[in-house]
């Protein structure tokens, strides 16, 4: 895939004005446009503390010293930018579906990244498969947006399925921020994979694309599924009782994956990779609080 | 009635026990690649893929190869149908219309069995439709038309008149020859005298029902006035128990007399009626019964036209006896006319009469052939059956100056002498004739009564009164009347049909009549009516024969029929049905399998 077909001029504007917010306070590098837990130069008073030697004299509050008759100086909350994670499964399994995953996946992150760099904040991009972590360092300015958008194209979904170690060594070496990991999670063990995230604080959001033929299986009759990343077959006989049943099996795991984040405070959308990107964007992901006007 | 040429080929629907097997034995799975097969696993534990056998699914595959399955051996099994007619075959129906079939019930279910036979007509089957009553008519000659058959079963309506089985019979046998087969539709237990013949019987409850009617009927008059008559009434009860009814005379449709009447069962009674002071009109009798249901109607009621006729006149040649004209003068219906006066009937008395003229009486025929006088003779032998000789005794009657003359070709002799022919019925000409070879003042003969009887009888049988036309004929019997003109007469039925009737030599043969009613006969000058009723016994005579077995709808296979049963297979139609689900089980495979 190429950088161009990930975002076109005229989407690239129909994102401006949006923003990424995390729900916790998040310490960025730089100076930056979203508040921080850090108190220093910024424009939103914090609070008061009392003076000690080397305060800076201009803070300290002069009407409270004549009140109380003990000297307080006034804090300010420092704004900084917001770290952002944008994480693509690049397993097979990706491979899938028209668009194929991996491609609906990347276009996200390309508009994510773009409403990221836009905001002044820091966003960084990683693939992540069964054979390691391909990382782009996290970088400002809109200017990043281009060397971000040919990592992105460069993703292909040939990796066999993803391991916990890929995402340890992430979670080991980011600054905790916004993370959002785009999966389709057809894992049984998904929590494990991102559980050093929660560990490190990260605010989780979790992107679920699925292929529709994974919603809507459109074969029958006797069959042998092979496995595309682990190579593992089933022999299954699907008749309208076993699509039920497939349905019923789809919606569970789902609900698990949402279950999961409401436990640990991650937003979790899930939808279609034939899902158009002004559809995704505005209809699912502007219904969490990640992603608001500026 | 399906039934198979090798039936023991259905021992291969077994084979429906291996399609089973095949569709329990683990099939062989086509491949897929999918992204993840981690929530397939969940779905199934596909218990049946471990094993060899799977469960028995309600695939319409497998009900669709067993249908094919069971189509291919019922073909093999060489299906076929017995059919009654043979293909190509050709076969008469012969549908009695006689009056019996119009009593309640009777007429539909022997419609309904001939337009059975008709739908068993198959490829190349010919059928012949013919009607019997009264006449035979070929209603359909042969063909193969089911629809042009049964539009002519549709029109078929039965005749008030009784019918004659035995010629409609020969008439169908000679029409399909040896080959074909007869098929006859009757309600009457008498045999139909033709053998092979498959005779299908139909009948209803009017036997239960009971039935009387009108036998019989007669008008004459009760006094020499000629204006009171005795209407005699004969009626005939057909149920198995005695029939009360009411018996009435209508004049011109106004009652003028009634009788009440109980018929014994199974037995007549007769009634006379009296009918006062009218020279003419249209009688009718009507039976109503009182104490039964009466399944005929057409029984029930029978006509007589009252007629008044104008004395006939004779024109006499020659010089007669004094004993004839006195003879004529005793019977009033004739008046003599003069001799250049256009007359009913012409006496030549030893006269040479002309070739053309009115019916003749010739006596003593000298310009014949005569070749002789017997001077002494007596009568040998006489018709006493012949109209012209009714009730006339000719024994010992002695005749002189006997002409003696060799017969002529054609005449018919009514007495006989030893010494040669006394009277003659002939034709001299194109004259109805009756030739006397005796002159009647030679013998004494006109000393006896039966003289008058002869002159009489001679006259009427010459020319009689409204050409022989009675007032009331029966149905069903042909009829010859004399008719004066030449040109063709015109028969008008009481239903207004009309039918043309040619006259030959004076005489016209009416048709055997199939309505009652009042008749008319008309020629370009005269004009004469008549009634017609059924007055048969037999066709009132609804019971069944103690031997028939009636059947409704049901034909029984005639022994000719048996011979000619064909088997029609069908296994073709199964062949190609087998075919086309195959193509169709292609088509749904090819499109379950094609991505």
């Amino acid at each position: 895939m190429s950088s161009t077909e990930l975002l076109d001029a005229g989407f690239l504007r129909r994102l401006e004005g949006l923003t990424l917010r995390a729900r916790r306070l998040f310490t960025g590098r730089d100076a930056g446009a979203k508040r921080t837990a850090r108190r220093g130069a910024g424009l939103e008073f914090a609070g008061h503390r009392s003076y000690v030697e080397g305060d800076d004299l201009r803070h300290l509050d002069w009407p409270l010293l004549g009140r109380l008759g003990h000297p307080f100086v006034k804090t300010y909350e420092q704004e900084q930018d917001l770290p952002i994670h944008l994480l693509l499964d690049t397993s097979r399994s990706m491979d899938f579906g028209t668009p194929p995953k991996l491609l609906a996946a990347a276009r996200l992150a390309a508009a994510l990244a773009h409403v990221g760099l836009a905001s002044l904040d820091r966003v960084g991009a990683a693939l992540f498969d069964g054979r390691g972590l391909r990382l782009h360092a996290p970088s400002r300015g809109r200017a990043a947006l281009w060397p971000l958008l040919r990592f992105l194209a460069g993703a292909e979904a040939d990796g066999p399925a993803a391991e916990t170690s890929a995402l340890q060594l992430h979670a080991a070496i980011a600054r905790p921020g916004l993370t959002v990991v785009m999966s389709d999670f057809l894992d049984d063990d998904f929590e494990t994979l991102l559980r050093p995230h929660l560990h490190r604080r990260h605010q989780l959001v979790l992107i679920q694309l699925l292929a529709a033929e994974e919603i809507d299986p459109d074969f029958e009759g006797d069959l042998e599924l092979v496995d595309a990343e682990t190579g593992g077959r089933v022999e299954v006989t699907l008749g309208d009782r076993e699509r039920r049943a497939y349905h019923q099996r789809l919606e569970a795991h789902r609900r698990r994956l949402r279950d999961f984040g409401r436990r640990y405070g991650a937003e979790v959308f899930s939808f279609s990779s034939d899902l158009p990107l002004e559809t995704a964007l505005w209809e699912h992901l502007f219904r969490g609080t990640f992603l608001r006007r500026g | 009635m399906l039934e198979l040429l090798h039936p023991g080929l259905l021992w291969a629907l077994g084979l429906a026990l291996p399609l089973i097997i095949l569709y329990i034995l683990k099939a062989r799975r086509s491949r897929r690649t999918v992204s993840s097969t981690w929530l397939w696993q969940e779905v199934h534990k596909d218990l049946e893929a471990r094993v060899p056998f799977r469960r028995l699914r309600r695939d319409w595959l497998l009900w669709l190869q067993l249908l094919i399955l069971i189509l291919l051996v019922l073909a093999a099994a060489g299906p076929y149908r017995r059919t009654q007619l043979s293909p190509g075959g050709l076969t008469a129906v012969v549908l009695d219309a006689s009056a019996s079939l119009s009593a309640a019930e009777t007429f539909e279910p022997a419609r309904r069995t001939a337009a059975k036979l008709v739908d068993t007509l198959g490829p190349g089957d010919r059928m012949v439709l013919v009607r019997s009553a009264a006449t035979t008519e070929v209603l359909v000659p042969a063909t193969g038309d089911r629809r042009q058959l049964h539009a002519a079963l549709e029109d078929l309506r039965p005749a008030a008149a009784p019918g004659r089985l035995a010629p409609a019979v020969e008439l169908a046998a000679s029409l399909v020859g040896s080959e074909g087969a007869v098929v006859v539709i009757t309600d009457t237990a008498a045999e139909v005298g033709v053998e092979g013949v498959r005779v299908v019987r139909v009948g209803s409850n009017a036997g239960d029902l009971g039935n009387a009617g009108i036998v019989a009927l007669g008008v004459s008059p009760a006094d020499p006035s000629g204006r009171n008559h005795e209407v005699f009434v004969r009626l005939f009860n057909a149920a198995e128990g005695p029939v009360r009814g009411r018996l009435r005379l209508l004049l011109n449709g106004a009652l003028r007399d009634a009788a009440e009447v109980e018929i014994p069962a199974g037995g007549e009674t007769g009634r006379v009626l009296n009918l006062l002071d009218v020279h003419a009109g249209l009688l009718e009798v009507v039976w109503e019964s009182t104490s039964a249901r009466d399944a005929l109607e057409v029984d029930d009621r029978a006509f007589w036209v009252l007629r008044s006729p104008p004395p006939r006149r004779v024109r006499i040649s020659g010089n007669p006896d004094p004993f004839l004209l006195r003879a004529l003068a005793t019977n009033p219906a004739w008046q003599l006319a003069d001799a250049d006066e256009d007359a009913d009937l012409e006496i030549a008395y030893d006269q040479t009469p002309a070739a053309v003229g009115p019916p003749l009486l010739w006596i003593d025929p000298r310009g014949g052939s005569q070749d002789g006088t017997v001077e002494i003779a007596t009568v040998l032998t006489w018709d006493r059956t012949h109209p012209a000789l009714r009730f006339v005794e000719l024994r010992a009657v002695r005749f002189g100056s006997l002409r003696r003359y060799q017969r002529p070709p054609g005449a018919r002799v009514l007495a006989e002498t030893a010494a040669g022919p006394l009277i003659l019925d002939a034709r001299i000409g194109e004259r109805p004739a009756l030739q006397w070879a005796f002159d009647p003042a030679d013998s004494d003969l006109p000393l006896r009564a039966a003289f008058p009887l002869l002159v009489h009888n001679a006259l009427e049988y010459l020319s009689p009164v409204d050409g022989g036309l009675p007032g009331g004929l029966a149905t069903g019997i042909p009829r010859q009347v004399r008719w004066p003109e030449r040109g063709p007469a015109r028969l008008l039925s009481p239903s207004g049909r009309e039918l043309e009737l040619d006259v030959e030599a004076g005489l016209l043969r009416l048709p055997p009549l199939e309505e009652i009613g009042t008749w008319t006969l008309a020629g370009d000058d005269r004009e004469v009516e008549f009634g017609a009723s059924l007055l048969d016994a037999g066709e009132s005579d609804l019971r069944p024969a103690p031997e028939t077995e009636t059947q409704g709808d049901a034909p029984t296979p005639g022994r000719r029929l048996q011979t000619e049963t064909t088997l029609r297979g069908i296994w073709r139609p199964l062949a190609f049905l087998a075919l086309g689900l195959l193509l169709l089980e292609g088509a749904a495979f090819h499109r379950r399998w094609t991505p």
